[in-house]
């Protein structure tokens, strides 16, 4: 690994960390300053003032400020998230957000990725190499429309349609209530076949902004000096493509995909409610509802640091793509 | 002062006299007890248009004519205020009616007297007219204070004219810095009054009655908290757009040329049609319930149909269009304010500032959208306006990144070495150099802005924890 890359990825670790901190304290901060004042939700108004001065005490809610977010610190790194004001009788924060439902919503955000950066580089390629003919114009018209439909209506004319008038696809949840399952098998079937919806309709609204990026850059890639170099060495048009334009133009992508992280939970938060999906965005919805303060912030605090993750993944693997970067070094 | 000896033309005096009718009346509708918020909103845009409206008509030509026309603004404020407060009186010191007529009457005399004063000494002496408008000034925040016991939406006004005044102040004053300074401090006070008493439930400055009167507000006289960043940066921006006239001119004709963006100039500019005169297209009201007719099919009374509460879908819509837009605009306008200051200040001063506006750029960039959004419904509670700080806290980054990168390569352009050499001010050189070189990005960048403003609404309310289930719909809601 050369220096610069190594000083460059050290330099983003080190920033990763520094955001990561700031996004504890902004965690910490934010329910604390906020007006709604959660400490009314576990401490009831009408309780006798002993009794809320000992729950006071116990939780230490009396203590200053800075203790309490020392505490906090401590806590968090100890694995003491907190307990649920509602879910199934006070259980851990870590339990619930940690559990099934984390797999199932990674399972369905990262099929759904892949299938869309999947389908929207190859149809990209293929536009941008056909540039104006049909396929070109009747893509581009297409996926525009799906990227700029909002998940939830199209969720729910998929469910609409494919749910309820034809029976394709389950109405709700990630797995048929109730069954018992012979093998794995089946019960990875019955969970793909719950997953088709939610997945459909995430995959159409991240296809657009994938294939639109990837067909502008292998555009731009085709004005390059390296391609007429190339083609001038005789490689047939599709190993042009596929070896040399696709691979140039796979670099902007990944840090799109990073940036898209966010937009993904987002549009997962809400195709999880309207397919009934059991993850996370489903308890967030949840947690709002009941004020459920606590899970709310392992929530929060788990999906910030999946993105701060996956943008210093991103960082790295641009860094190892990339022959080309030397970043932090002074010049080339 | 000398007079600079310039003729009004007869369509400019027309206009300053329609401007003026009109904000005495939405002043008159405020303060007569109909004040809404949308009102409210209304008076504070009249005013901001009309001020706008000056700087570009008589630009450091006449600063007579914005003279009288402020001077009459305040007076028409002060006069309908003065009424009002003895009205007050009258109430509560059970004077004799005769008592308070009288009194009535010379306070209306007074205001009266005071008017052609003012008008007088115009002509005359010009920095004395100056010193008048500041003692209206003082009267009109003093009336602020002491009525702010009885009407809250009374202050709102005052707050609104004195912002008024002192932008004037701030613009035409020789006295620039003062104004700003001014601004400045009524933006910090609001700003500690929010903090204090919306959010922070156990803030110490503030004594126990204060706080109760202040939370008593309604909660859009927070809007007013962007109202100093408006009245400083849309001059400016009108000021830059008339002198690059031509420029625009040839973008016209060039953006004419493409069907896609005709097209698309005239669906939206159809939506805020739909949006502004929604009263008068929607065939029912917005909250008519039918629980005979839910459910219905599409038919000639109800050509989309209604809902499960028998709601005509066809009229939600058009209102929705109002709300839909509304946010988006606002939010979409306030993230610009905020990332473009951000941007200039770390692009432009570098170091220390830059590093840690920079991390907390990263934060914001870094946290999932839509949790965030509804963790804030959670905590602040549904409505409107606080969608409208949601999306607005939340939808900065990218345009503070894109104004700090640009800031970056324009500081060090010559243009920035030059302004430095004659010795403008820092403020100078961000506002009167940089600010227009990276408004061009800002604004395409706003576009994007509000379309993501408008669908973030509408996915918090397609959860349901938008904008309250009575107020007029959104388009998120309705889905």
């Amino acid at each position: 690994m050369p220096a610069g890359v190594r000083r460059f990825l050290v330099g983003r670790a080190v920033q990763c960390i520094v955001v990561w901190f700031l996004i504890i304290t902004f965690n910490f901060l934010l329910f604390r300053v906020m007006p709604g004042d959660p400490r009314m939700a576990l401490l009831h108004q009408n309780l006798d003032p002993m009794v809320r001065q000992q729950v006071a005490e116990k939780f230490g809610l009396n203590l200053p400020i800075w203790d309490q977010y020392g505490l906090y610190l401590l806590n968090l790194f100890r694995g003491d998230w907190g307990r649920s004001f509602t879910i199934s009788a006070n259980k851990p924060v870590v339990e619930i957000v940690f559990g099934s439902r984390l797999i199932n919503t990674l399972v369905l955000m990262g099929s759904s990725l892949i299938l869309s950066i999947l389908i929207g580089m190859i149809i990209g390629v293929l536009a941008a190499s056909r540039r104006n003919s049909l396929l070109d114009k009747s893509s581009i018209v297409f996926f525009m429309v799906t990227y700029s439909i909002p998940v939830f209506w199209s969720g729910l004319l998929i469910l609409l349609y494919l749910g309820f008038y034809l029976n394709l696809i389950p109405l709700a949840g990630t797995i048929t209530r109730g069954r018992q399952y012979a093998n794995f098998l089946e019960y990875a079937g019955d969970y793909l076949w719950h997953m088709t919806g939610p997945l459909i309709v995430l995959t159409l609204s991240f296809i657009g902004s994938f294939f639109l990026l990837m067909r502008d850059t292998v555009l731009d890639v085709f004005t390059k000096d390296f391609m007429e170099a190339a083609r001038a060495k005789g490689l047939s048009e599709k190993s042009v493509l596929y070896r040399h334009a696709m691979r140039n133009a796979m670099l902007p992508m990944i840090s799109a995909i990073a940036v898209d992280l966010t937009y993904l939970i987002s549009g997962a938060t809400v195709t999880e409610r309207v397919f009934s999906w059991v993850g996370l965005g489903d308890l967030t919805v949840e947690a709002v509802v009941n004020a459920d303060y606590p899970v709310l912030q392992g929530i929060f605090l788990l999906l910030a640091t999946l993105v701060v993750i996956s943008n210093f993944v991103a960082d790295v693997i641009y860094a190892l793509v990339d022959p080309r970067i030397r970043y932090g070094g002074k010049g080339k | 002062m000398k007079s600079r000896n310039h003729r009004f033309r007869i369509t400019e005096v027309f206009t300053i006299c329609l401007l003026m009718l009109i904000d005495a009346l939405i002043a008159y509708f405020v303060i007569n007890g109909m004040a809404k918020p949308s009102q409210t909103a209304l008076y504070i845009l009249a005013n901001a248009l009309f001020i706008l409206w000056l700087t570009i008509a008589w630009r450091g030509k006449t600063a007579m004519a914005v003279s009288i026309l402020v001077t009459m603004l305040m007076i028409i404020g002060v006069a309908i205020g003065l009424d009002y407060f003895t009205t007050v009186i009258m109430e509560l010191s059970k004077l004799e009616f005769s008592v308070t007529l009288g009194l009535r009457v010379i306070l209306g005399a007074l205001a009266a007297i005071s008017t052609l004063l003012v008008l007088r000494k115009l002509s005359v002496q010009h920095r004395k007219v100056q010193s008048s408008l500041w003692v209206l000034f003082s009267i009109g925040m003093g009336l602020y204070i002491s009525t702010l016991s009885f009407s809250a939406s009374l202050g709102e006004v005052f707050l609104a004219s004195g912002l008024t005044i002192l932008v004037f102040g701030a613009i035409y004053q020789r006295r620039k810095q003062i104004g700003k300074a001014l601004i400045l401090a009524i933006w910090v006070l609001t700003f500690i009054e929010m903090i204090g008493v919306r959010i922070w439930t156990g803030f110490p400055i503030l004594s126990a009655s204060l706080r109760e009167l202040i939370a008593s507000l309604p909660p859009y006289v927070y809007a007013m908290l962007f109202l100093p960043a408006l009245y400083w940066l849309l001059p400016k921006i009108w000021k830059m757009l008339l002198n690059s006239k031509r420029r625009i001119a040839s973008g016209w004709r060039l953006f004419s040329e493409s069907t896609m963006g005709k097209v698309g100039l005239g669906i939206v500019l159809a939506i805020v049609l739909m949006g502004v005169f929604a009263p008068y297209l929607a065939s029912y009201p917005y909250y008519e319930l039918n629980l005979k007719e839910i459910t219905q099919p599409p038919s000639w009374e109800h050509p989309l149909g209604t809902d499960h509460y028998g709601e005509d879908l066809l009229t939600r819509v058009i209102w929705g269009s109002r709300v839909s837009l509304l946010v988006g605009f606002t939010a979409a306008t306030l993230s610009m304010i905020i990332g473009t200051l951000i941007g200039m200040i770390s692009g432009y001063y570098g170091g220390a500032p830059d590093s840690i506006l920079m991390r907390v750029t990263d934060l914001f960039l870094s946290v999932p959208t839509l949790p965030l959004m509804l963790i804030f419904a959670a905590l602040f509670g549904k409505g409107l306006f606080n969608i409208i700080l949601v999306l607005s806290i939340l939808g900065w980054t990218g345009t503070a990144r894109m104004v700090r990168s640009q800031t970056l390569s324009l500081k060090e352009q010559p243009l920035t070495e030059a302004a430095k050499a004659i010795g403008a001010t820092d403020t100078h050189i961000l506002g009167g150099h940089i600010l227009p070189n990276v408004l061009p990005l800002i604004l395409a960048n706003m576009v994007l802005s509000i379309v993501n403003a408008i669908l973030g609404e509408a996915w918090v309310s397609f959860l349901g924890f938008g904008v309250s289930l009575q107020d007029p719909p959104s388009w998120g809601i309705i889905l």
